[in-house]
């Protein structure tokens, strides 16, 4: 029976030789939505050639080739006939052709008929935009850049992820080089040992194994467009013991960051913290004894570039002394970005003793989810600070070491309160009238009194003049003696004293020597004025009667009307010569 | 004869307290006291229409730096220090002011042996030389007056230097009351105003830029043509501006 159907089989070849060939491609359908798949089959008949796959035409193949034969006698007459099936998508929508397949069979070449493919736009894309963007560069083997977010504030976390797409069974990176971040302050995340992904992920329906390379976590350090420069690396893929594999570069997309400045004015106690910050403050302890270390701990936490978070400086009073502070981190940084906590441990050493209040430390950050300044505050803390410990009470004698007092801020000078004395704007006491009536009035009365001087110092000057002027004083006091004479019934001193008297006066007077003291003289002097003859008679009445009460021996009485009459002459004279 | 001068002042400063000025001083003060700056400064503007002082614009000035107006405040301590240049607090502030402008072109702070001289030149207030001049012109005159009396030569020898000085300080203390008045009645100096000011090399819109200046710089005018002004900075630089940039002192 066996021998039977081995005949049957030779006796059978020729004929199935001489049987129709037939080549054909087939897809199941002809369009498709983006991430839909579609199986194309291309079919044999007849032929036990090998073919390739034709032309896709940018389809990508998702699955197969699948192969599957098949031989079947009908009538007794065999058929064979393979099928090679694919199953393929499209990562775009548009219209792609599938290009004739090409099989050699005997001395011609049969072709399969191209077939076109119409594919529209998928109802729901999830895919990574990078992602697409790669496999549309290599379906295979492509690489991408992500950021969770593009628009951020400068100094706000952000979390970089460099991801590889790969459809090879197998591959081994032989170069890769992480891009330099230019503008950013870069920290990265340890990802522990990972490796491919175990679940494949799809792009655009295409499945494909996923290893996530490296993640970081990039804090912008100024604003504007900041360039996150391509991912590059080598992949060598296809390795085995046959096959030395073949090198393929692969280079990511590039990332363009808008950072954008923080709004303007900061606080003051802005020190470039941005994200989501709490301040906790604890004191040690509340009393010490002076020298003695208090330790103030200022905890910040929160998700912030706590790495470069600096120590807020503590305004505090000056007898205590402050040490840098010691900075204790809790940080993690993982796909959230970089959280925890720093810790500044700030040392105080009170000098002296006293109740020393630790002003409030404030600190301001910026929360960009809010786009606001965010203010925290500590509370007031409080130190008492006693006396030094072992203290044996020769603290008097022990000087302190003196230091410069510390000017802690600058500030404008108090404003004038009270009267501000205000006065007209055009209001000078320069150039007024009074100022040049003031400058003006005593020099005028200088003048007067300088012109009146003058008058009187040349009348001081001239002997005569100054005779004539005192000629009338000098009667007086002759006349006084008279008067005194008189009054003690000296007749004979009376006499002379009045004679003397007349006589002193006429020499002043008229201006006569003693000898020019005639009768005649006298009575030319006194002509040119009015009534002068009158006077001269008087004058020589008067006179006569002195030399003869003088020359009367036993002497004459004192005479009241003698000495009247002479005082009334006197004065007679004088007016005359006055006027 | 000094507080016979005197006594035109104080009728005066007594006539003012009769008026509401006193009051509106009173309630910006405590304004500034409290904090409120701006409501001191409404009042003390206020004031300032009912007659100027030192003190006031001194004050002023104060609100405006508050209020962080760094140029108002140097342009009214400017305007204060005319009126007072010996006035250690407001020269003070006014250095101050002129650390926290962009331009460092200014003037160096004050030394001691300066705001002595400031304080000399100044006097006590703006009327202080003048009636130290009619002072030394009563003293002169009464001087050369004792002298047409005064007999003893040793007394005329020591009258008569005695009136040599004091003409020699009258003639000093009329000239720095000339000085004062004329340092007060001019407006050549002025602040800057305007942000930003591109000084040119000629009154024209063509001028070469020389050089930027900021506001709060103070700069000397040295002439006005076709509506700009020619000004000098402290460090001898030159150059043409417009007038709207500025604020006279």
């Amino acid at each position: 029976m066996r021998i039977l159907l081995s005949l049957l089989l030779v006796l059978a070849w020729p004929m199935a030789n001489a049987q129709e060939i037939v080549f054909k491609a087939s897809v199941d359908r002809t369009a498709i939505a983006t991430g839909e798949q579609i199986q194309l089959s291309i079919q044999l008949v007849n032929s036990r050639e090998r073919f390739q796959a034709p032309d896709l035409g940018g389809l990508v193949i998702v699955g197969g080739p699948f192969e599957s034969s098949n031989i079947s006698y009908v009538n007794g007459r065999m058929s064979s006939s393979i099928t090679r099936t694919w199953r393929l998508t499209a990562t775009q929508p548009g219209n792609y052709t599938i290009g004739q397949a090409q099989v050699r069979v005997g001395g011609g070449v049969i072709t399969t008929d191209p077939i076109t493919i119409t594919v529209s736009k998928g109802a729901a894309s999830p895919s990574d935009p990078y992602a697409t963007q790669g496999q549309r560069g290599d379906a295979n083997l492509f690489a991408t850049i992500t950021v969770d977010k593009s628009k951020v504030r400068m100094g706000e976390q952000l979390v970089a992820t460099y991801t590889l797409y790969s459809r090879y069974n197998n591959l081994e990176l032989s170069k890769y080089e992480l891009p330099k971040m230019t503008g950013f302050w870069a920290e990265e995340i340890d990802l522990g040992n990972s490796g491919w992904e175990p679940k494949p992920r799809q792009v655009n329906g295409v499945a494909y194994n996923v290893a996530v390379l490296k993640k970081q976590v990039l804090f912008p350090q100024k604003s504007g467009k900041l360039r996150i420069e391509p991912l590059e690396l080598t992949c060598l893929v296809n390795r085995s013991f046959f096959d030395r594999g073949a090198n393929i570069p692969v280079r990511s997309n590039a990332l363009e960051i808008t950072v954008s400045d923080l709004p303007s004015p900061a606080p003051t106690d802005f020190l470039g913290a941005v994200g989501d910050l709490q301040l906790k403050a604890s004191i040690d302890r509340a009393s010490v004894a002076v020298n003695e270390p208090v330790q103030i701990d200022l905890q910040f936490s929160g998700r912030t570039n706590l790495k470069l978070l600096e120590a807020p400086k503590l305004t505090l009073p000056p007898d205590l002394e402050v040490f840098d502070p010691k900075t204790v981190d809790k940080v993690t940084v993982n796909g959230g970005g970089m959280s925890g906590s720093r810790t500044f441990q700030y040392l105080l050493i009170p000098r002296i003793d006293g109740q020393f209040e630790l002003p409030r430390l404030t600190f301001s950050y910026f929360n960009p989810e809010q786009g606001r300044y965010v203010q925290l505050e500590t509370e007031v803390f409080t130190i008492d600070v006693g006396g030094a410990a072992g203290a044996t009470g020769g603290a008097a004698t022990e000087r302190p070491v003196q230091r410069d007092v510390q000017v802690m801020a600058e500030d404008i000078r108090y404003i004038r309160t009270g009267d501000l004395a205000l006065r007209p704007a055009d209001d000078a006491l320069f150039g007024s009238v009074s100022f040049w009536s003031a400058l003006g009035a005593p020099a005028l009365a200088y003048l007067l009194l300088l012109g009146w001087h003058r008058r009187t110092a040349a009348q001081r000057e001239d002997p005569i003049l100054q005779r004539r002027l005192k000629a009338d004083r000098v009667a007086r006091k002759a006349l006084q003696q008279a008067e005194a004479a008189l009054k003690k019934g000296s007749g004979a001193d009376f006499h002379d004293a009045l004679n003397m008297a007349l006589r002193g006066y006429l020499q002043d007077a008229l201006t006569l020597t003693p000898a020019q003291l005639d009768q005649e003289r006298i009575a030319a002097s006194l002509s040119k004025h009015a009534d002068g003859a009158e006077v001269a008679a008087e004058v020589q009445r008067i006179l006569s009667t002195c030399d003869m009460a003088r020359f009367t021996p036993g002497g004459a009485s004192s005479d009241q009307g003698l000495y009247d009459a002479a005082v009334a002459v006197i004065g007679r004279m004088e007016r005359m010569i006055r006027s | 004869m000094r507080n016979l001068f005197l006594l035109p002042l104080v009728l005066f400063s007594l006539g003012i307290n009769a008026t509401p000025v006193d009051s509106l001083l009173r309630a910006a003060e405590q304004a500034y006291a409290g904090g409120d700056h701006q409501a001191a400064l409404s009042g003390y503007t206020e004031a300032l229409s009912h007659g100027r002082s030192a003190a006031l614009l001194f004050n002023i000035g104060n609100c405006h730096y508050k209020l962080g107006d760094v140029a108002l405040a140097i342009l009214n301590y400017e305007r204060a220090l005319k009126l007072a240049p010996g006035d250690e607090d407001i020269r003070a502030n006014l250095d101050l002011a002129r650390s926290r402008t962009k331009d460092r072109v200014s003037e160096l702070p004050t030394s001691q042996v300066m705001q002595r001289w400031y304080r000399f030149a100044g006097g006590r207030d703006s009327d202080h030389w003048a009636r130290r001049t009619m002072f030394l012109t009563v003293l002169l005159f009464a001087a050369l007056a004792a002298l047409l009396f005064i007999r003893r030569q040793t007394w005329r020898n020591i009258v008569g230097v005695g009136a040599g000085v004091l003409a020699g300080l009258m003639v000093i203390a009329l000239l720095m009351a000339y000085v004062r008045h004329r340092s007060i009645n001019s407006h050549d100096e002025a602040i800057i105003m305007a942000p930003r000011v591109e000084v040119k090399s000629e009154p024209t819109d063509r001028g070469t830029v020389l050089f930027v200046i900021h506001r709060g710089t103070k700069v000397k005018v040295l002439q006005v043509q076709q509506g700009r002004l020619e000004v000098r900075l402290a460090n001898g630089s030159q150059g043409w501006l417009e007038e709207d940039q500025l604020e006279r002192i």
